[in-house]
């Protein structure tokens, strides 16, 4: 990896595992409030956030990250490509790790179906399993969560926010 | 002119003796040899002297007829001489004498044979009457049997009533003492119900005392668990504030990373912002978790406070009830201790009247007692009273036997 590469990654736990995020993928982490529904659009999906007056649209990070809800959510990663910003929920932010070297890590095999959200799986030193988060991917699958659920609200004025 | 017996024998005697002297030269002269003349001397003084003594002799001989129809119970005919008209002698004196004799016998006859039917009635009356009387003493005697029968009957029963009627006065003596025991039991329970009514004041007083220090402890605890909410409140907002200083950071961090190279010295003041709240959160988080402890140790203590509040007033309701309770306990006590005497004074007077009443039955046994034996000696002497009855109706059949015999003994002597 290169030095680039070996920039300051975002840890953070959605569902039972950890995952690592490039820090400058992201826009900001806001505290994840409880998210206002979105008609016809599951909760277990996501909803809309209210940060700083401006409606965020959320997605669940382990409905995203591992195809199960995750559990009671604190923050959310905000992420903004060209006109979409979107925010993930997840379990809470851990640390900015500096030193994280994924290509030091011990590969691992995917434990879960993540759909493409992760370019791979390591293990830390620390024996726990670490997912590194292709933000693409991950901004990819969350979109089309969104979208496959708006498109069933299509027939329905209250369509969602998307 | 009387003239006695012997004289006339006398007299004949002479005449007969005068009539042998003379008679034989008389004879004689008649031309009678003198053997004649004596043998026809003899002939005629012995005819005059036959004739003289049958003459003599004839009132002799109608007494003896007259004796002899006596003798043969003829009292009827009277005494009558064939002679002795002209010269009397002591044959008609003899007459008379036994005429009289006759006419005594006679009525003395008459008496025993009035006599002997009057006994005869008399033994029958008494030989009947001896039987009733006999059949009465043996009815008595039945009778007195049966009385004593039933007097020992009765004799036993008042002995077992006066055993019953003691058992029943040792049984009221012992209820006395039962209730003299109670009296004082009664007494002694109210002494320490008073005592006790005494110490549960002293308690209750002492309870109150407590129950408003307990009041105000428990006050003291929610005054302590307000302020330790408010303590954890702060330590919540300390807590939001170090997250939201962290979430601050990590930002910092993003838009350093983003800034590239030139937010590289922000980057570092994102880390000391970050470290800083990192620290913060921490000890917000000892302060939240003491504050957690101290909330939860308040939370139990008010809980144990307001706990042991209610069992204090639970408490201070039933100290009232046993309060009262103790007050009618001694009221009670005191109601007992009072009737407790009652009971055992009369339980005495009950316990001397029993006494007496088995005194009495003792004496009603004794006498029962002597009732049976005297009924039993009068039945006895009813059996001597009987036998002598047996013997008197033996003697009275006996007697009418005799009576019968006399009568006909006096019948055999004709009166008429």
């Amino acid at each position: 990896m290169t030095a680039r590469e070996r920039g300051s990654w975002l840890l953070f736990r959605a569902g039972e595992r950890d995952y690592a995020l490039r820090i400058d993928a992201l826009a900001e982490i806001v505290a994840a409030r409880a998210p206002k529904l979105i008609p016809l659009v599951p909760i277990e999906v996501g909803g809309v956030l209210n940060c700083r007056g401006e409606p965020l649209p959320v997605v669940d990070g382990g409905l995203v990250l591992e195809g199960r809800r995750s559990g009671s959510t604190r923050h959310a990663l905000v992420f903004e490509r060209e006109e979409l910003r979107l925010g993930l929920l997840v379990d809470h932010v851990l640390r900015i790790d500096r030193e994280l070297d994924p290509s030091r890590l011990t590969s691992i095999d995917d434990p879960v179906p993540s759909a493409g959200a992760c370019e791979a799986w390591k293990q830390t030193s620390l024996g726990r399993q670490l997912g590194i988060v292709n933000t693409e991917s991950l901004l990819s699958r969350a979109t089309e969560l969104l979208v496959r659920n708006g498109e069933q609200s299509k027939e329905d004025p209250c369509h969602s926010a998307f | 002119m009387r003239l006695a017996f012997a004289h006339k024998f006398a007299l004949g005697f002479f005449f007969v003796a005068a009539l042998s002297l003379g008679l034989p030269p008389l004879l004689e002269r008649l031309g009678m040899n003198e053997t004649l003349a004596k043998y026809a001397t003899l002939c005629v003084a012995a005819s005059l002297g036959w004739l003289l003594a049958n003459q003599i002799t004839r009132n002799v001989r109608s007494l003896r007829e007259c004796t002899d129809r006596i003798r043969q119970g003829d009292l009827s005919q009277p005494v009558r001489l064939s002679g002795g008209r002209h010269f009397p002698d002591e044959t008609v004196d003899l007459s008379h004498s036994i005429q009289d004799m006759v006419q005594s016998l006679c009525d003395l006859v008459g008496h025993i044979q009035k006599a002997a039917d009057q006994v005869k009635t008399c033994s029958e009356d008494l030989s009947h009457s001896s039987q009733g009387v006999k059949q009465t003493s043996q009815d008595i005697s039945e009778t007195m049997h049966q009385v004593a029968v039933g007097a020992e009957s009765q004799q036993e029963d008042v002995s077992h009533s006066a055993a019953h009627v003691h058992a029943i006065a040792e049984a009221i003596r012992a209820n006395a003492d039962a209730a003299r025991e109670a009296f004082r039991f009664a007494e002694d329970t109210h002494q320490r119900s008073t005592v006790g009514v005494d110490l549960s004041r002293l308690t209750v007083s002492q309870m109150e005392s407590l129950f408003e220090r307990i009041d105000e402890a428990t006050n003291q605890v929610v005054r302590l668990e307000e302020k330790t909410r408010s303590v954890n409140r702060i330590a919540e907002v300390i807590t939001s504030i170090a997250e939201k200083t962290h979430l601050l950071s990590l930002n910092a961090s993003i838009e350093a990373a983003r800034a590239g190279d030139a937010g590289r010295g922000f980057s570092a003041v994102a880390d000391e912002i970050r470290k800083l709240a990192e620290g913060a959160g921490t000890q917000a988080e000892q302060i939240g978790e003491i504050v957690r402890q101290l909330e939860t140790e308040s939370n139990r203590i008010s809980t144990l406070m307001t706990t042991m509040g209610e069992e204090v007033r639970a408490g201070r309701e039933d100290l009232d009830s046993i309060l009262r309770a103790l007050e009618q306990i001694q009221n009670a006590s005191q109601e007992v201790s009072q009737r407790s005497g009652a009971i055992f004074e009369k339980a005495e007077d009950t316990a001397s009247e029993a006494r007496k009443m088995a005194e009495d039955i003792e004496s009603i046994a004794e006498v029962a007692k002597q009732n049976a034996t005297a009924t039993d000696a009068m039945r006895r002497t009813l059996g001597v009273q009987s036998q002598g009855m047996d013997a008197v109706v033996n003697q009275a059949v006996r007697l009418f036997e005799m009576s019968v015999r006399l009568g006909e003994v006096a019948r055999r002597f004709r009166t008429e």
